[in-house]
This record gives structure tokens, sequence and C-alpha cells, in this order.
């Protein structure tokens, strides 16, 4: 389906500016390559740049200079809705407020890319059943996100993301609101879909024990990559 | 999709704006339905006297384009302001001359030989008689007024006949050797000559010219003249006054009435018919025209108005329509008011004219659809991050589209719903109260539901694919907004 060989993610010469103030440059000429299958970690001080690196990564935001390319096709071409259908085939995102659709149940909101995709309703099911067996929400899935727990709505937020078995899924802080026992089982959740539908992982976190799970790191400070490690942690 | 279902939930959640929306639709669809329940046109008093005194259920008038009213429409009587004395048009349409049409020259405005024309008319399905309007000015005295040649009252069918309106004397028999008698107007400086006297009265000598306008290459049906007047070789002849009329158009007659009642009732006040016409039988005016000129046929005399009756006044927009196809451009067809039997307690109310208040009617569900739309916009300012999240997640541009007419779609069908429903159980009353049969109930209530669905969802869909365009530019990168 997918002929592009290159890296599955990769940008170059990054910058984005803030004409604030006297001026703050959040990223500056970074560049990265993420290939298939990769589990990356983002990782940094608060403001050095990782937030903004993954909305940009994500065609949420765009950069003042530089270019992504998702399989090797540039954002710099693609138009709002471009993006969105580029999102909602290839690309999952998992915010750390969860950002879920109050108004619809645990199950609808899993559903809810597909169904914008306009996948077959029996595919759709099948697909909300299993991520909600996998992710431990079977007995949830006619709850509203209100009637969940912090834990559970960001499950729910990680099934929507992987719903439409994107090639890539980019988090930013998932465990950031979690207590520790929840960030354990969705860093496991993250590794099995990482290595059991081969899906790619880039991560942004302060939590150390996403490490455990990654195979590559990438530190940044002040808007630019200061290390790059390959941790080979395939477990 | 649970892009509808979301838009379903979007709505319950912002219950108050939802609420005011809802409110305008349904009262905008209530208005549209409870308005069907008045009858519109002339309550049958007022109504009676404009018919009497015009003297046809349509009128057919030599103007090249329409001047007011929506084909079909009725007119409207107003104060009489011109000196039109061949046609009734200066009484409805005030800015005729200002607008040419009634200029000489003017194609719009000619006077026509009727022949032709009424044997195209009388072929159409409906009409009953077709007869010319023919009048010449005169001098009563020093009055200017305009003499009218009609029927003999017997020959006059209600309710377009002049009898009720006679106040004194009676309506002119057929002429009678030198005694030729008139029905005056008890108004206008006419109101001085009394019952039984005679009085002098002097007519021009008609002048027919050729066309108006010899640039016109159209051919129209009946031709087009100009009609002049050479008042020094008229005539002059003494009319015997054998009645007096008033029409009043303030007066509430009950269609069975056989006198004029008491007038102005307490705290009302009298508004006349104020264009002063002598009505002479046909028989009188011919004699009287020929001592002008050669005795002519009226039939032939060119004239700038027809008048029909027609069999049934209900189908009388269909008859309208059947006659302007036939007469094509030219000519236009108006009906004169449609009689209403009311009770109005005696004053004269006059109701909504057809155009003014299917006006209202647009209005109100425009009104509703921009509140239902700004409610809408409202709700969606203050949700730009969650829109900025169905980017994220795979909604494009459409996408969002429909989730906004989902909501505005719902909030105009529910709102004409509850409109509907609540003015149509008003309107079962209707059903018990008057002549309508239950037949005629149902076609009204799909018609009403036609309309008010129609309008409601028209127009404020409409008005929502605005707001939808709107709500469809707002980026993914609204999301990263916090609330």
């Amino acid at each position: 389906m997918n002929e592009w060989h290159g890296p599955i993610l990769a940008c170059h010469e990054l910058s984005k500016f803030y004409a604030v103030g006297d001026g703050l440059f959040a990223l500056s000429n970074v560049e990265l390559e993420v290939e298939r299958g990769q589990f990356v970690v983002i990782m940094g001080p608060s403001g050095s740049g990782k937030s903004t690196l993954l909305n940009i990564l994500g065609g949420i935001d765009r950069p003042t200079h530089g270019e992504v390319l998702l399989n090797g096709r540039k954002y710099s071409r693609m138009s709002e809705d471009d993006l969105a259908v580029m999102r909602r085939r290839e690309l999952g995102i998992v915010f750390q407020f969860f950002n879920l659709l109050p108004e619809l149940t645990a199950a609808e909101n899993i559903g809810m890319p597909m169904r914008l995709a306009r996948m077959d309703e029996r595919d759709i099911m099948s697909r909300v059943m299993h991520l909600l067996e996998v992710t431990g929400l079977t007995a949830r899935a006619n709850h509203y996100p209100v009637e969940l727990s912090g834990g559970e709505q960001q499950r729910v937020a990680i099934a929507r993301a992987l719903a439409p078995r994107p090639s890539i899924v980019l988090a930013d802080e998932p465990t950031g609101n979690l207590d520790s026992k929840m960030s354990q089982e969705v860093m496991k959740l993250f590794k099995r879909f990482n290595q059991e539908e081969g899906q790619t992982f880039v991560v942004v976190t302060h939590e150390d024990g996403f490490l455990d799970y990654a195979d590559t790191l990438i530190r940044l400070s002040d808007g630019e990559i200061v290390e790059r490690k390959v941790l080979n942690a395939k477990k | 999709m649970d892009l509808i279902r979301l838009g379903r939930n979007e709505i319950k959640r912002n219950w108050t704006r939802t609420g005011v929306a809802l409110a305008a639709t349904a009262l905008a669809a209530w208005m549209l339905v409870v308005s069907h329940m008045i009858p519109r046109g002339y309550p049958w008093g007022v109504g009676q006297a404009e018919r009497a005194f015009t003297g046809g259920d349509l009128v057919v008038l030599p103007l090249s384009s329409r001047v007011e009213s929506r084909n079909g429409a009725n007119l409207t009587v107003k104060p009489w302001e011109g000196r039109d004395w061949q046609s009734h048009a200066l009484y409805y349409f005030h800015r005729l001359s200002q607008e040419g049409y009634i200029s000489e020259g003017s194609l719009g405005w000619r006077a026509f030989d009727p022949r032709e024309v009424m044997d195209l008319i009388k072929d159409v399905p409906g009409v009953a008689r077709v007869e010319p309007y023919v009048s010449l000015p005169c001098l009563v005295g020093s009055v200017q007024a305009i003499l009218r040649a009609r029927d003999a009252l017997d020959a006059e069918s209600f309710p377009l006949s002049m009898a009720r309106f006679i106040v004194e004397g009676e309506y002119p028999g057929p002429a009678a050797g030198s005694g030729m008698e008139a029905l005056f107007p008890n108004f206008g400086g006419l109101e001085y000559n009394l019952v039984g006297s005679s009085v002098p009265v002097r007519v021009p000598r008609l002048v027919v010219n050729p066309a108006p306008s010899s640039k016109d290459p159209a051919r129209l049906v009946g031709g087009a003249f100009g009609l002049g007047l050479d008042w020094d070789n008229g005539a002059s002849v003494v009319l015997e006054v054998s009645g007096k009329y008033r029409v009043n158009t303030n007066q509430v007659l009950e269609p069975d009435a056989t006198a004029l009642p008491e007038f102005p009732a307490p705290g009302e006040e009298a508004r006349f018919w104020d264009r002063p016409e002598v009505f002479v039988t046909k028989e009188t005016f011919q004699e009287i025209l020929a001592q002008t000129q050669a005795a002519v046929d009226l039939n032939q005399l060119p004239t700038y108005e027809l008048l029909i009756s027609v069999d049934r006044m209900s189908e009388a927009k269909a008859i309208a329509s059947g006659i302007q196809e036939k007469l094509g451009e030219g000519f236009q067809v108006y009906p004169v008011p449609e009689l209403k039997k009311l009770q109005v307690s005696g004053s004269a109310l006059r109701f909504q004219g057809l155009d003014a208040g299917g006006l209202l009617q647009v209005q109100g569900f425009m009104l509703s659809g921009v509140i239902v739309a700004g409610s809408s916009y409202i709700m969606l300012v203050q949700q730009k991050r969650k829109i900025g999240l169905l980017r994220v997640i795979g909604a494009t541009g459409k996408d969002v589209v429909v989730y906004v007419l989902t909501i505005v779609g719902y909030v105009a069908a529910a709102g004409a719903a509850i409109g509907f429903l609540a003015a149509k159980v008003l309107s079962l009353w209707s059903l018990l109260a008057s002549e309508i049969t239950a037949a005629e109930w149902i076609k009204l209530t799909f018609i009403d539901f036609i309309s008010v669905f129609g309008m409601s969802l028209g127009i404020s869909l409409a008005l929502g694919t605005a707001v939808g365009l709107w709500a469809a530019r707002v980026p993914s990168a609204e999301v990263l907004k916090r609330e």
C-alpha cells in the first residue's frame, strides 16, 4: 500500500519562531528522521520545544521554516483538509489532556476517526471492540468521558489514535496526568502496539520509564536537539 | 454518523441558546399556520363596495409590465388621485402617471379595440362575462364628473350590483324619450342634485387617434389608439336624477341585508368612494354619444379597461392566469378583492393582502433562520477548540459543515414541528367552527406542513451553510488553545 521506503517521518531545518516580546525560537534547525517501527522518545526540560515539535510533526501547527515529510509527502504542499485526511489514515495523536469528545461514549470516541474515514461499519465495530478489549475498557464502552477515570480516558484517547491503524502515533505527555500505575499501563500499551502491530511511536515525555520501552532517545534543549541516543530497547 | 449524534448532543448541552432558536422557529411556524386561519381579502361589506363600484371580478388593463402586486394578487383600492376617465387604473396604482404608463405615446398605456380582446377572453374557462369599461368625462354644471355606461340594474348580478349603495331614489331605467335618467353620487359636489330634478350635463366629442406610439413595432391584440376629447364639438344633455348612491368603504353590509345600515356607527369615520361617476344605462349613454358623433356600438368604442365576471371567485387567480396567457404581453390582469363573509362587530376591518402576508411569513422564517444560525455561530465560537479537535482526528471542512448543518437542521426542524403542531391543534377549532370540510382541512394541513418545513429548513440551512463554511476554516491548531 505504501511504496515509500525512506523514513516514515522526517523534518529538515525545522524552526518555529514566536514573535512575542523580543521574539523566541521554540525550535531551531531541527533535523529528525524516524524509521518505520521505531519507538522514539523525545525528552527535555519544560519549554525546550518538545510539544511544539510534536505539534508540527502532527501537522497541527505550521513551522516558521523548514519542512516535514510523512511517508515522503511534504506538509507544506498540503491544505488543512489534506492534513486532516492524512491524519485520519496515517497518523494518530494522543494528547496529555485526552481531548475526548464529551458528547460521545468511549466506543463512539474510538470509532470517530474511522467513521470520518468512511470505513465499513462492521469493520469499525470489530476494531472498536478489539481496542476496548486490549485497553481493558470493554465494560466501559458505553460510558461517557465524564464517567471515566483519568487513566481510562487516556486509554480511550490512545485507542482512538490507534483505531484507523495509523502507521505512526504521536503522543504528547500521554502520562502527564496519570499516576505511576496508570502511566505504566499506558507505556505497556504503547509498546504492545509497537511490537504487535508494528506502529511507529514518537512520544514526548518527562517519564524516564519510557526509556525502558524506547529504542531511540532524542533530547531537546532550547529548541535544539542536544542528544540522539540509540537505546536498542526492543524487549 | 457520529457527527450527527455529536451535533444533537451539542444542542442538548446548549439548551438556553437552543431554546431561544427553537422558540423563534416555532413562532414563525405558528404564525404561518395561524395566518392561514385568518381569511384574506376584504370583509363582505367593504369587498362588495369595491366590487360593485368596479363592476367586475377581474380587470384587464393595457399595461406592458406588472405595475404592483404579484401575479394574481388582489387589487387594493386607494383614494382616487387620477384623472383617468375610462379606467379605474389610477384608483389602484397612484404612480402610474409618474411612471409613464398612462402618458400619451407610452406603449403601456393605450386605448384598444375591445372586440378582439373580448373574443379571446370569452373562451377562457371560468369566464362568465366580459365587457368594456365605457365612460366619458362630463361637466355637471361646473363640476367635473365621469359619465359611465352600465347595464340596467336587472341585468347586474349580485355582488356586482350597485343597488345596495343607493341611498335615495332608484337605479336608472332604460332611456325613454327625452327623459334620460341617471344615478348620481351623493358626494363630490354632486350631492345637491336632488332626486327627480333635471341636471344639465355637457359631454365632449370623443376623438379616436392613431396609435400613440408610431415607434411601436409590436402587434398588440386589439391594436393601439389614443383617445382625445373635443369639448367644442360636444353635446349638452339634460339628465334626470333617478337616484343617489353613496359607496362607503368603511361600511359592513350583511350579505342578506336589504338596506344600508346607519352610518357612521358611533366613533367611526365615513370613508366615501370619491370618484364621481354618474351612472346611466348603456342605451342612454349610446343616445348621448350619438349627439356628438355617429352612433357606435359600445363594444367597438376603444377603451382602457375590460371588466370580467367569473363563474367562481375561488378560481379567480387561475382564470386571471389563463387570461394573461391568452393576451400575452401588453395587458395585465388583476383580480378585484375577494369577498369574505365575516362577522366583524360593525367595524370594517381590512385584512392583510396576500402579498404582504406572504412577505411577512418569509420574513418570520428569515428572522428565525438568523436566530438559529446565529445561536449556532455563538455556540461554535465557544467551541472552536472542539472543531480543532475534530480536524485533528480527521474531519475535513466538509465534515465540519455537515456537523454545523446538523445542529441548525435539528433546531429548525424541531422548532418548525413545535410551532406547526401547536398551530394545528388551534386550527382544529377552525375545522369545527367553519364550513371547511375535513378534506380541505387535511389538504391545508399538508400545504402548511410543506410550507413550514420547507421555509424553516430551507432558510435556516442556507444561513447555517454560511456559519458552517466559517467553521470549516477553523484550523486544527485551535485544539492547542486552552478553554
